[in-house]
């Protein structure tokens, strides 16, 4: 919320004396009742004034900017602040410039990030875009907003190359970032396909994450995602792998699941069911689930 | 074979009884002192914050008579020439929003306050070629709106408005390699998301598509040692994302497959001594982790509250006299 103290209260401003408040408490047991800021109570009280009587004036898109400022969050300010920055044909790159600071105090909110969307859809221009969703990334590696807006900026401008490094940089950073490894299958989607040569690389990539790190149930979900488009010596080559992991006692849920599903995927009934039942025994949160399965592995 | 996770520690003082007296007040005094700073905040998602309340209340069975009179006609004055509603009077349409209100009139079983059918035309306004909806004229587009919509018309009586077929093809081109869904095709799956996706194909009769076993374990991978659900992989659990992912497992017909009595003890655990519920214990309660900690525990068959729809997240009287019945896997 704005905090400046040299903020000039509507209500006192010559040019805002034509326009009447609305909705403001006045007075009424003002001492004890004002539980949020002046300038909140001011402004939103000529917000809906001006939503009444429609004016699109630059009066107006000054008053969105404090409006903003004391409560980002109404969604109403930012569709009022759209239709005036197209009528007043007001300058696009100088509202991304204050969508950083809006972006940047406000990271879970909806509205910033798609108005910052729409400014560079309007723009028809991402220059500068991935730099900034990298920059708010390294303050929340998980934000989904911002990988959203990322996923709409590749697309919106095929800019594919380069971003599965990208990928690759993130999860060497964390590689329990499950945001990373979604983009990473989105990327790969998109760009290359999961044709066989690129399989061998991310099966390499993913198996070598799962050996580093054996506890990280995102890894394994790559994996598991990208299974079903091995071939199979392919397929052979992860079950062999992680076999070998698993005769070595590096055990986890996530590894002894995958092994459960690719055993059920290649037929290997006997080994399937074997695993479900350790499972049983060592996961007991879910071990309702686990049940499940080695039931349905008899069954068949 | 234990791994170090994201997760709290529920302290040894928690609350371990539900408490109804308390919530009801809090929530009561929430409605009235409408010059508190959470109050005057909350404007922009006004007719949300009335449908949690008044579904926490009625969950509790100490609606009574909220201000029935009052709230309709808030509701009735949110509706805009468009047909659509707005968080509150003067500010513009949403779907969300027309989904809250559509809620709260069929709580109080008075759907005739506002023009039905011209909330059914914009509901299809938004309705786009490839199946997606609009949350709004600008154009945004999220699984929650495909929700919203399909359950507002359902709430109407008015299915029969849009094509299903391109609606159930939208939500399934938003599921990923993990049997979850996100906002849009490819987005990362999110357990609030994925209670959208689940709800919306139920509503539509079209949960065959889903790959129940596969989701079903993401979703209880979701459960943590302290008890509680988290919303993705990493994320520390909270209240509100027990009820996207508790109800996500009961539409799939799965909820015996999480350990319940220790989700029962975590929303416990996040009440507060006055009265709300917070996302995790100790923090700041209001009223929508206090609605969805209550669904929740109704959920999970707490016998002191009515039950719970959790397709709609209504209470099922309120299904049952609408005569719907959204799909529900067997288990």
């Amino acid at each position: 919320m704005s905090s400046d103290e040299d903020h000039v209260l509507y209500k006192d401003r010559s040019d805002w004396a034509d326009v009447k408040p609305l909705d403001i408490e006045t007075d009424k047991d003002s001492v004890i009742n004002i539980a949020y800021s002046e300038t909140f109570r001011d402004c939103y009280g000529y917000l809906r004034a001006v939503l009444k009587s429609g004016e699109l004036s630059e009066r107006v898109f000054e008053l969105t900017t404090t409006c903003a400022d004391e409560n980002p969050s109404c969604y109403t300010v930012w569709l009022l602040r759209r239709k005036l920055i197209a009528h007043l044909k007001k300058d696009l790159r100088e509202e991304l410039d204050f969508m950083v600071t809006q972006i940047q105090e406000n990271q879970k909110n909806y509205q910033v990030w798609y108005h910052r969307q729409k400014m560079v859809e309007w723009l028809g221009d991402p220059a500068g875009e991935l730099e900034f969703i990298r920059n708010m990334l390294e303050w929340d590696a998980k934000n989904y907003h911002a990988w959203q807006y990322r996923q709409w900026i590749l697309r919106k401008f095929n800019l594919w190359d380069g971003e599965l490094a990208v990928c690759d940089e993130m999860l060497a950073k964390d590689c329990r970032n499950n945001s990373a490894w979604n983009q990473r299958y989105f990327v790969v989607l998109n760009s290359t396909g999961f044709t066989s040569e690129v399989m061998d690389s991310e099966i390499e990539f993913t198996l070598d994450s799962v050996r580093e790190v054996n506890y990280n149930e995102s890894s394994w979900n790559y994996l598991r995602g990208i299974f079903k488009h091995a071939n199979d010596k392919q397929k052979a080559h992860i079950i062999n792998v992680l076999e070998k992991e698993f005769s070595s006692g590096r055990k986890s849920v996530f590894s002894l699941s995958i092994l459960l599903d690719t055993y059920e995927a290649t037929g290997q009934k006997d080994l399937a069911l074997k695993a479900a039942e350790q499972l049983k025994e060592h996961d007991l949160l879910r071990a309702n689930y686990w049940d499940f399965r080695a039931r349905l592995l008899r069954e068949e | 074979m234990a791994y170090p996770l994201k997760d709290i520690q529920i302290p040894e003082d928690a609350n371990k009884e539900l408490l109804i007296a308390k919530h009801t007040k809090y929530l009561y005094d929430f409605a009235e002192n409408k010059d508190s700073f959470e109050y005057v905040m909350t404007e922009h998602l006004r007719l949300s914050g009335i449908f949690w309340s008044i579904t926490a209340l009625d969950l509790m069975g100490t609606l009574r008579d909220f201000n029935k009179e009052d709230i309709i006609e808030i509701v009735k004055s949110c509706q805009h020439s468009n047909g659509g509603l707005s968080a509150a009077p003067r500010l513009d349409s949403h779907i969300l929003y027309t989904l809250s209100g559509v809620q709260i009139l069929v709580t109080f079983d008075a759907l005739n306050a506002i023009n039905a059918d011209a909330v059914v035309d914009y509901v299809c306004s938004l309705h786009q070629k490839d199946g997606s909806f609009f949350g709004d004229k600008w154009g945004e587009v999220d699984t929650r709106f495909s929700l919203c919509a399909v359950a507002t018309l359902a709430l109407l009586k008015r299915l029969d408005a849009i094509d299903i077929e391109s609606t159930t093809n939208y939500i399934l081109s938003c599921m990923n390699f993990d049997g979850g869904f996100g906002r849009r095709p490819h987005s990362e799956t999110h357990a609030g998301q994925v209670y959208c996706c689940l709800a919306t194909l139920s509503i539509l009769n079209q949960l065959h598509h889903v790959n129940a076993e596969q989701l079903g374990w993401w979703l209880c991978e979701r459960q943590l040692p302290s008890g509680g659900l988290n919303g993705r992989p990493e994320k520390l659990p909270d209240a509100c994302y027990s009820w996207w992912v508790l109800t996500s497992l009961a539409i799939i017909g799965k909820l015996h497959w999480i350990d319940k009595d220790k989700l029962s003890a975590f929303i416990l655990a996040c009440q507060d001594s006055d009265g709300g519920i917070a996302d995790r214990p100790g923090d700041e309660v209001d009223p929508y982790h206090t609605n969805f900690g209550l669904a929740g525990l109704s959920l999970l068959g707490e016998n002191r509250l009515k039950k719970i729809n959790p397709v709609f997240c209504l209470c099922q009287d309120v299904i049952d006299r609408l005569k719907l019945k959204p799909q529900i896997l067997d288990p």
